[in-house]
């Protein structure tokens, strides 16, 4: 079973759209597949698939309406793709604590399914770092514009800081590092300013933090790209990121940006759906099956239509 | 070519600034350096967020010497010579060379540049460790 997780700083870039299409992928090559809204503030993902019953939904199973996490699951209109609804009254669960948000991912692990595809929200708030950072593949949704490229840099930034922080609290590393990254988030130091320090001051430590950065390999989706320039971004990214914040940040693909989608929302057809035979819906394929690694079992296959 | 871990921006190799193996042709360096300055210039939608603009410069300030040293034969062999050697570990001569690299960066932006930062440390005396 493989966890991914959709993210990104700026809200808009398109992160509902590509969970739902590479769900609706991933399940067309005979892969059991479960969405789950995970944007608990502001959950649409269900519009993006055309799906109507509000119930039962994450909001019911954080109340504690059903015990299982599983009875969420709904089907949609794709063979071999559940979907379970984000919460309809978004007021008491948008901010979940920490323990629920635990118990959210226990149940998560729980469910049986080839992919789990987890629909975040935006900013930077710990729910959303802390199911990207814990995704087995994270992916992070970009638009080549300014304001995406930078809340997307400053949603890695924060992962890292998440990362690092969880790490020196498991290892009780003292009163120093602590210093070193409350210094990092109250003056807005860039994290290799940060890291610079930190080889001057210890780097031994520098060397253990590095290691752990290594188990986070996000990839990155240059969603909206309207010619070859911003694939090249998309690539150009993915390369001063591994410079500057060391972290191995995959480029997975550019989407070609197709006016469609919107008239498609508005009928509330999946775009998958509706243009299988477009770029964008091809783009989508070919990130799926670059990603999903393991060999189609007989079983699956025969399982295809 | 991946960087090493947590490699400080003037402790990058030129090779590695411009983001090249270093048996890559001369076009080949050319490219990269206009690759690199696409992605660090000023406003460049590549680094926008990524680097505090004190960073953003001295990484283009050492793209440039990237470009000046690798981009002429004559000079990208005395650099490889000095840096790498024949052991592959970096000489005595390659570390002073680094170091003279670092105060030309240093000139190039006169408010930072090497004799203010000496006048600034007689000024101050050396930094309480």
């Amino acid at each position: 079973m493989t966890i991914w997780a959709v993210g990104g700083g700026k809200g808009g870039t398109g992160k509902s759209f590509v969970a739902s299409s590479l769900g609706i992928s991933l399940a067309s090559r005979g892969r059991e597949v479960v969405l789950i809204d995970a944007d608990l503030g502001a959950p649409n993902l269900h519009t993006f698939l055309g799906t109507g019953d509000a119930h039962p939904n994450v909001g019911d199973f954080l109340s504690g309406q059903f015990p299982f996490l599983a009875d969420a699951v709904r089907p949609t209109r794709f063979p071999r793709l559940g979907l379970i609804r984000g919460p309809e009254n978004t007021f008491f669960v948008a901010n979940i604590n920490h323990f629920r948000k635990l118990k959210l991912m226990r149940h998560i692990k729980a469910l049986r399914a080839d992919h789990i595809i987890l629909d975040l929200g935006p900013g930077t708030a710990f729910n959303a770092l802390d199911f990207f950072v814990s995704a087995e593949k994270p992916v992070l949704v970009l638009t080549p514009e300014p304001t995406a490229v930078e809340n997307g840099y400053f949603f890695l930034k924060s992962c890292i800081l998440r990362i690092l922080k969880l790490y020196m609290e498991h290892y009780r590393f003292h009163e120093f590092h602590r210093r070193l990254i409350d210094q990092i988030e109250r003056n807005s130091r860039s994290i290799s300013a940060f890291f610079r320090m930190l080889v001057d001051e210890d780097p031994d430590f520098a060397h253990i933090l590095s290691r752990a950065l290594k188990t986070f390999r996000p990839h990155l989706v240059m969603n909206m790209a309207r010619n070859e320039r911003d694939e090249v971004l998309g690539r150009a990214i993915a390369d001063v990121t591994r410079k500057h914040l060391t972290i191995d940040l995959d480029f997975l693909g550019a989407v070609p940006l197709d006016i469609r989608v919107h008239a498609c929302l508005f009928d509330r057809t999946p775009f998958m759906d509706a243009h299988p035979g477009s770029d964008t819906a091809a783009a989508f394929r070919a990130m799926a099956e670059r990603l999903d690694t393991t060999p189609v079992t007989s079983e699956i296959a025969s399982r295809t239509p | 070519m991946k960087p090493t871990p947590f490699k400080r921006i003037n402790d990058m190799d030129l090779y590695e600034v411009l983001d090249i193996g270093r048996d890559v042709s001369t076009d080949a360096v050319a490219d990269a350096y206009r690759k690199a300055v696409e992605a660090y210039r000023p406003g460049a939608l590549t680094s926008y967020g990524l680097l505090a603009e004190d960073e953003r410069r001295s990484m283009l300030e050492r793209i440039e010497l990237a470009f000046r040293t690798l981009g002429d034969d004559e000079r990208r062999r005395a650099y490889d010579e000095e840096t790498f050697g024949g052991s592959g570990t970096p000489s005595l001569g390659a570390a002073y060379r680094r170091t003279v690299e670092r105060l030309e960066i240093g000139d190039a932006d006169r408010k930072t540049g090497f004799v203010e930062r000496l006048r600034r440390f007689f000024r101050r005396g050396p930094r309480p460790d």
